[in-house]
């Protein structure tokens, strides 16, 4: 990879990274619309057209909807509301002809046609009929004409898909027709008596509310989720027989104060066990203490840990394209073998389901993959717990080709903690890194010699030699290992 | 920036067994009942900041504290992540000019110079025309008063054309700095006005001022030139009316009334939704009643939904009796009749593949097949170019797969290089063999010929009128293509053609907007005001090849206008006035008001999140 291609990288992935956080990249814009003025110019109506919606839109549906005589416009949008019909309520004035088209020997719905319509005194106006259009668009196929002042239609041809041409006589403004291939003359559809859509205006636009968020594939909660119980001593998450709520909450927040009771009364006849951790500041906690104490809560709750929040926080933000702030009140549940099944933003029942059915015709995303991936995201900031998620990965995935990853990553954590001289944590991984690539010459090389800084001598020298086994030239291992012969031989009589 | 990688298994197991799992084997989270719980709106939470704060500066990486709309300087290669001193000054320049507008007696004592050869300088009189008998008829003003007058005159009469304060928007589209500081600057002014009768107008006004500065601290306005100038008026107001409410059955419905960001909130990304909200939709009669329905694709865990027309205009969905209720992340999608028996079938670009739906001539569909050459689909088309009498099928895939797993979702995609990027997906033309089987048929019909950009649209016409569809290829990051069909053998004249347009092309249309008879061409691109101005500043200019540079300049340009001629095109995007879509998406011709001109519409707009501060 080049410098300039690294950097251009970087560039992308950062912009990414705050939209990915929320902020907003060429929005806020309004739609555009401007108008022909048959001079090889165009002006900006898009205020007066009353098309300039500020929405994030992405597809365009051309129809004449309502039959009326004129092009309406459905918005496929990004932002809600997530479609709009804008009916142009331009009507019948102006004259207009609609076309239909049947193939025969082509395509039967006669896409790539083309309608040349000549009037008595003007410029030709010519259209083809196309499926497929702009961005992820396909319009209506009645093919429609304004005429202007040209109400006098002298001829109408079609090329028909495959290129021969066909003419229809005397039609007029104002209608539909349907024109089949190699059939002379042209079938009239007639409209409906009156167009049609009552306008009704929503009142205030509704917004989506917060909802229960159903994984997908049950995630664990990593392992060093700890918080400080009631007398503040600390706690891993201990076991359940049953599903388990554990609620984060604030003694100063309103939505807070009244989720605690609520959840009390939602489980009180149900075998979900519940955990409540409060997130204030535990040398600030006399509010917490007393709200508790009114509620006569009865479950387990205590303080989350800062670093438990801190890993919450992203554990909950990469699995989401938009990455949500965590706020309280929040809640997670899990089964009783702590892994993670649904997620709850704001006040509500977690059990609750979705609100949308519907089918797959594709198979569901398997663990393996969801482990590995989020492994690796998780892992961008909290590479033990990262490996944690890959290493559910390589067991689920019973092929070993994520065991070269783990290995290097273990192998380099141990080496960090060598470094920070925290020789216990570098031993567990310096053996997990074995585990995974147990014929690596440099991680037994690497392993040996710190093993022999910390005077581990025969496992050092085990080590060594294995090393040696796999690369038998390695003028480094083989010095070592003399080195290690000498210290043993001075010291055993 | 589509997911690179679909998580969904490919299936390719007979289609039979799958039927068979449709609605009777469901992933076990998957809902089984409606029910939408309530719950605050956010602002009733705590957002604890503090951990946000600390936890994504660790990271060491781009923060989202940091970052202002000048900070991260958006479609260049570097997205310079330092504080440019000419954008600082474009925005005080925006500053002033804003507060100056507010109040038309604080200008400087200076002249508004107007271009004379543009026609285009400043009215004073309202004339009002059109027809009011003739439905929806806007007037088009120039004015050809005067050559110059004092600022605080020119402003002073610009808030009169309106009987009560308008929207005033001001976009800054160049900065020059010498020893003057020169801005160009986007005008617009809406609002409503009457007439002398008292009959109310709506009124619209578009002016590009070039102003002049000193370069003191404040700025100094030192001049301003008004390069052009164009406002509209209309009677009956406004041609398009908002109807949705009434048409929608399921309007107050969470997957109407939550925007994307809601959802990429709440769906996991392993439930393949993602933030970009790329989805379609497709018009077309599903019954056979001679009304038109709609089909339209949503995001992953979301149904797509099928709305169908009954007599008085309003719809019923039905995407679950008509089997057609995919939770799969859905792109495009047609209505199209594949095996020529009158109904229209469906096809749907999905995560995994494309989906082919058989119509039993009432609405009615059926899973025939699918096709995984071209997993995660965007755009699809449908034309007949091999003139066998049957619809083929191209398809647009926007990205390679060259990147690792790592990145998923928004983060996933990375064009190189960044204004002639060759590192985007393969697209697809499926030839139809019938009884909904189609065959990728790319290399044979010469279709693989520069096929490896980031594609967002196609769309085919018969340019040379020789009865086979040719092909328009839009391509984000560099060069579009134009596939000449030789009797089923396509050639790519894009460059002959002159219509590579280098640009970011996200959309294709086709139409003929002056009536000569030849197809011309609209290509949607992306106006950005700050591209414009980035790209154009010293010291993005040092050290990058003229061809880089031009190529980044180009494009922010906007959308491209191409008349077509005999062999040729003709780039008459600037003199038409017709660049300015903003971040366009579909652009469309559209003759709104039947008067025989083709007009043109844009959707528009990227990415529209919580957070103002726009990159």
């Amino acid at each position: 990879m080049s410098p300039t291609q690294d950097n251009s990288l970087k560039g992308w992935d950062a912009i990414m990274r705050q939209v990915t956080h929320g902020y907003s990249w060429s929005g806020q814009e309004r739609n555009v619309c401007y108008l022909n003025r048959g001079d090889g110019t165009f002006v900006n109506v898009s205020y007066i057209s009353g098309f300039d919606h500020l929405d994030d839109s992405r597809a365009l549906g051309l129809v004449d909807w309502d039959r009326d005589g004129d092009l309406d416009v459905w918005l496929r949008n990004r932002t809600a509301p997530r479609l709009r019909l804008l009916q142009n309520t331009q009507g019948n004035g102006q004259p207009w002809l609609r076309i239909t088209l049947e193939g025969k020997t082509s395509n039967r719905d006669a896409i790539g046609a083309v309608v040349e319509i000549t009037t008595k005194d003007g410029s030709p106006l010519v259209k083809s009929l196309r499926a497929g259009e702009f961005f992820m668009s396909q319009g209506s196929k009645a093919l429609h004409f304004g005429l202007g002042q040209h109400r006098d239609i002298a001829r109408v041809r079609v090329l028909w898909p495959g290129g021969a041409w066909q003419s229809f006589p005397r039609l007029s403004a104002h209608k539909h027709y349907h024109l089949q291939q190699g059939v002379s003359r042209p079938i009239e559809i007639p409209l409906p008596s009156a167009p049609t859509v009552a306008t009704k205006t929503a009142n205030a636009e509704p917004r989506a509310r917060q909802s229960p968020i159903h994984l997908p594939v049950k995630i664990p909660i990593f392992p060093s989720f700890h918080y400080r119980d009631q007398a503040l001593k600390l706690q891993a998450l201990p076991p359940s027989k049953a599903n388990r709520v554990i609620l984060l909450w604030s003694s100063q927040c309103a939505a807070c104060r009244k989720e605690l009771p609520a959840l009390l009364k939602r489980y009180a006849n149900n075998t979900t066990e519940l955990l409540a951790l409060c997130v204030d500041p535990i040398d600030d906690s006399a509010d917490a203490y007393a709200l508790m104490d009114e509620l006569g809560w009865p479950f387990p709750w205590g303080f989350a840990e800062r670093a438990t929040l801190e890993r919450l926080e992203h554990w909950q933000q990469i699995l989401f394209d938009r990455a949500p702030t965590l706020s309280v009140p929040f809640s997670i549940l899990l089964d009783s073998d702590h892994n993670v099944l649904a997620l709850q933003r704001g006040p509500g029942d977690l059990t609750n389901t979705l609100p949308f059915t519907g089918r797959w015709f594709t198979n569901p995303v398997s663990p393996a993959y969801v482990y590995e991936d989020f492994g690796r995201l998780f892992g961008e900031r909290f590479p033990a717990e990262g490996l944690y998620y890959l290493e559910l990965a390589a067991q689920l995935a019973q092929t070993n080709k994520l065991h070269p990853e783990l290995a290097s990553k273990h192998q380099q954590l141990a080496r960090q903690h060598a470094e920070a001289n925290r020789p216990q944590q570098a031993i567990h991984h310096f053996d997990k890194a074995l585990s995974f690539s147990p014929e690596s010459a440099s991680l037994c090389h690497n392993y040996g010699i710190f093993l022999a800084q910390h005077g581990q001598l025969p496992r050092a020298y085990q080590l060594l030699k294995r090393a040696l086994q796999f690369a038998p030239d390695s003028e480094a291992t083989k010095t070592a290992l003399e080195m290690i012969e000498a210290d043993l031989t001075t010291r055993t009589p | 920036m589509l997911g690179g990688v679909f998580i969904r298994l490919l299936f390719l197991l007979a289609f039979a067994l799958l039927l068979c799992q449709c609605g009777k084997k469901k992933p076990a989270w998957q809902p089984e009942s409606p029910k939408i719980t309530t719950g605050p709106i956010q602002g009733e939470m705590i957002a604890l900041r503090q951990w946000v704060a600390t936890g994504v500066d660790k990271t060491g990486q781009l923060t989202a504290q940091q970052g202002t709309s000048t900070e991260v300087l958006i479609h260049t290669e570097e997205a310079s992540t330092g504080e440019s001193v000419t954008e600082r000054w474009s925005q005080e320049a925006i500053q002033i000019l804003t507060a100056m507008l507010d109040d038309p007696d604080s200008a400087p004592a200076i002249e508004v110079t107007a271009l004379t050869q543009t026609k285009s300088r400043h009215p004073h009189s309202i004339r009002h025309g059109g027809n009011q008998n003739r439905g929806w008829a806007p007037s088009l003003l120039r004015s050809t008063d005067q050559d110059s007058e004092p600022l605080s005159d020119s402003l002073h009469s610009l808030q009169r054309r309106f009987n009560e304060p308008p929207d005033v928007h001001l976009k800054p589209i160049s900065v020059e700095s010498g020893s003057d500081l020169k801005t160009r600057i986007l005008v617009t002014h809406t609002g409503s006005t009457r007439t002398s009768d008292g009959q109310l107008l709506l009124l619209e006004i578009h002016a590009t001022w070039l102003c002049e500065w000193q370069m003191d601290t404040p700025l100094k306005l030192t001049g301003i030139t008004l390069e052009s100038y164009k406002e509209s008026l209309v009677h009956k107001a406004p041609l398009f009316s908002d109807v949705t409410a009434s048409v929608l059955p399921d309007y107050q419905s969470p997957q109407i009334q939550g925007g994307i960001e809601h959802w990429s909130q709440h769906i996991t990304r392993y439930g393949d939704l993602f933030q970009t909200g790329h989805h379609g939709l497709a018009v077309g009669d599903v019954n056979g009643d001679g009304r038109d329905d709609l089909y339209v694709c949503d995001g992953g865990s979301l149904p797509n939904r099928l709305y169908v027309q009954q007599p008085d205009g309003t719809t019923r969905e039905r995407a679950h009796e008509a089997n057609v209720d995919l939770l799969e992340d859905s792109r495009g999608a047609l209505l199209i009749d594949l095996d020529n028996d009158g109904d229209q079938d469906l096809v749907v670009c999905t995560i995994a593949m494309l989906a082919i739906f058989e119509n039993d001539s009432t609405g009615k569909f059926t899973l025939r097949g699918g096709h995984p050459g071209a997993p995660f689909a965007g755009s699809i088309s449908a034309s007949d170019p091999d003139s066998d009498g049957d619809l083929d099928i191209y398809l647009c895939v926007y990205e390679g797969n060259e990147r690792d797993r790592t990145q998923r979702g928004f983060q996933s995609s990375s064009p190189y290089p960044f204004h002639d990027a060759t590192n985007g997906g393969r697209n697809i033309l499926l030839e139809n063999i019938g009884n909904f089987s189609f065959v990728d048929a790319t290399e044979r019909f010469g279709l693989d010929l520069n096929n490896s950009r980031w594609s967002f649209a196609a769309s085919w016409d018969d340019l040379d009128r020789d009865g086979d569809p040719d092909l328009y290829v839009a391509n984000d990051f560099g060069r579009n293509n134009l596939y000449r069909n030789d009797n089923g053998h396509f050639t790519d004249i894009a460059a002959e053609a002159a219509v590579e347009d280098m640009a970011a092309g996200m959309s294709v249309a086709w139409g003929d907007f002056n009536r000569d008879a030849k197809p011309d061409l609209y290509v949607g691109n992306m106006f950005s005001s700050a591209g414009r101005r980035i790209s154009q500043q010293e010291d993005f200019v040092q050290g990058r090849s003229a061809a880089a540079l031009l190529g980044t300049q180009r494009m922010a340009r906007g959308n491209s206008l191409f008349a077509g001629g005999d062999n040729t095109f003709q780039d008459v995007s600037e003199t038409a006035g017709v660049t300015m879509g903003r971040w366009a998406w579909s652009s469309a011709f559209a003759d709104i008001d039947n008067d025989g001109w083709e007009d043109l519409l844009i959707a528009n707009g990227y990415l529209t999140n919580r957070r103002d501060d726009d990159l």
